[in-house]
């Protein structure tokens, strides 16, 4: 995981937007603030412009 | 480098050993700058096999790449030894392949050849494009010499040599059975310089020179075949279910089987570079493969290639490891 985001921070991907934390959706509590935290700090970041699907045909 | 004919005895030899199957090494190619890969399983096989500052082929490849079919019902298989002719860097790869038990030790005999820098196809191509008939090229001291139409060329060997051989820490091969030549020592260091200079760009930039760089792919998969270290029966892009990567050929797809491929050679890769020679496209696939390298050798202290005994990377665990992905 610790090449996974340096690699992608190489590439130009902000590695921020990849997490990877242990909890069971046993544990609810936890389980729904992890979600809440991931969710807000990826929306900070804005969509990612990366890869956009154009919506053309080619001849 | 070594005498030929002392390269040839060797090989004579090898073949002459009850358990040797046969010995790979190079011969003179189809035209030009070429050299091809030679299987020799007869003494005269064995006469055909060269060695010049032109053989670029990384031969550890042909290791993994054995087809083993099933034998008929009388017969048995054949486990005889198989002999490879290993520059430095061909070396590692084969101990890398056997520290993964990809191969076993005493499946392979290596002819060490010790390499003071082979050249770059693409940079003596372009200084002497669309040659039809074999070029020789001789070393002398610090010149590359050969021979085109007559006219005699003597051109240093900063000029022509890759970029890998400029910060080569391993000529001589680190595991050898036997070895050609002279012990060549070493006083370059691979100070990671593309690497960090790349780092010194935004984010954005970053991106742009990458999607740059593989929309040009065409998954063509030449960096895949000839890499010695991708040697699963079933690759990842041939998975179908799950499928990790469509088949299609877009930005988005490409930069996936690039990601990922590099991952997947993370502390493995030995820094062959033939994946970048392979490249139809030209695309510089070392700068993702220097990066992890680099990586890899800062956060774990882990060099690969380099002792057949010890454990690969990402089978071993020490409590100190980097931890703060974890959130």
């Amino acid at each position: 995981m610790t090449i996974l985001k340096m690699l992608l921070e190489y590439i130009g991907i902000d590695s921020r937007r990849v997490k990877m934390v242990w909890v069971s959706a046993a544990e609810g509590m936890k389980f729904a603030d992890v979600i809440k935290t991931v969710t807000n700090d990826v929306r900070k970041i804005g969509p990612m412009q990366h890869f956009r699907r154009s919506n053309e045909w080619r001849a | 480098m070594a005498s030929i004919d002392k390269l040839r005895e060797i090989v004579r030899e090898t073949l002459e050993r009850e358990d040797v199957k046969y010995v790979i090494g190079y011969e003179k190619g189809t035209y030009g700058f070429r050299i091809s890969p030679s299987f020799a399983s007869t003494s005269e096989d064995a006469n055909k096999f060269i060695f010049s500052p032109l053989c670029v082929n990384n031969l550890a490849v042909y290791l993994v790449l054995e087809e083993k079919r099933p034998p008929p019902r009388d017969e048995k298989e054949d486990t005889r030894k198989i002999g490879v002719i290993v520059k430095g860097c061909d070396s590692k790869a084969a101990v890398q392949i056997m520290q993964e038990r990809g191969i076993k030790r005493d499946s392979v005999v290596l002819i060490g050849v010790p390499c003071p820098g082979v050249i770059d196809p693409r940079k003596i191509n372009a200084k002497f494009p669309h040659q039809t008939k074999n070029v020789d090229v001789k070393e002398e001291e610090e010149k590359f010499v050969f021979a085109i139409d007559g006219t005699t060329h003597k051109i240093p060997k900063e000029e022509l040599i890759f970029d890998k051989c400029k910060r080569c820490e391993n000529p001589t091969p680190v595991l050898y059975d036997v070895l050609v030549g002279e012990e060549i020592r070493s006083t370059k260091k691979e100070d990671y310089e593309r690497v960090r200079a790349f780092e010194e760009k935004t984010l954005e930039e970053r991106w742009k020179y990458w999607s740059r760089q593989f929309e040009r792919c065409i998954r063509c998969y030449a960096c895949r075949n000839v890499c010695p270290m991708c040697y699963c029966k079933e690759c990842m892009v041939d998975n179908l279910s799950p499928q990790w990567i469509r088949r299609s050929v877009n930005l988005s797809e490409n930069t996936a089987w690039n990601i990922m491929r590099a991952y997947h050679l993370a502390g493995r890769c030995i820094g062959c570079g033939e994946c970048e020679r392979a490249c139809p496209m030209g695309i510089p696939l070392m700068d993702l493969n220097k990066k992890i390298e680099r990586d890899v050798k800062e956060a774990f202290n882990y060099t690969p290639g380099l002792d057949y005994l010890q454990k690969p990377l990402l089978a071993m665990f020490r409590p100190d490891d980097p931890e703060q992905f974890v959130l």
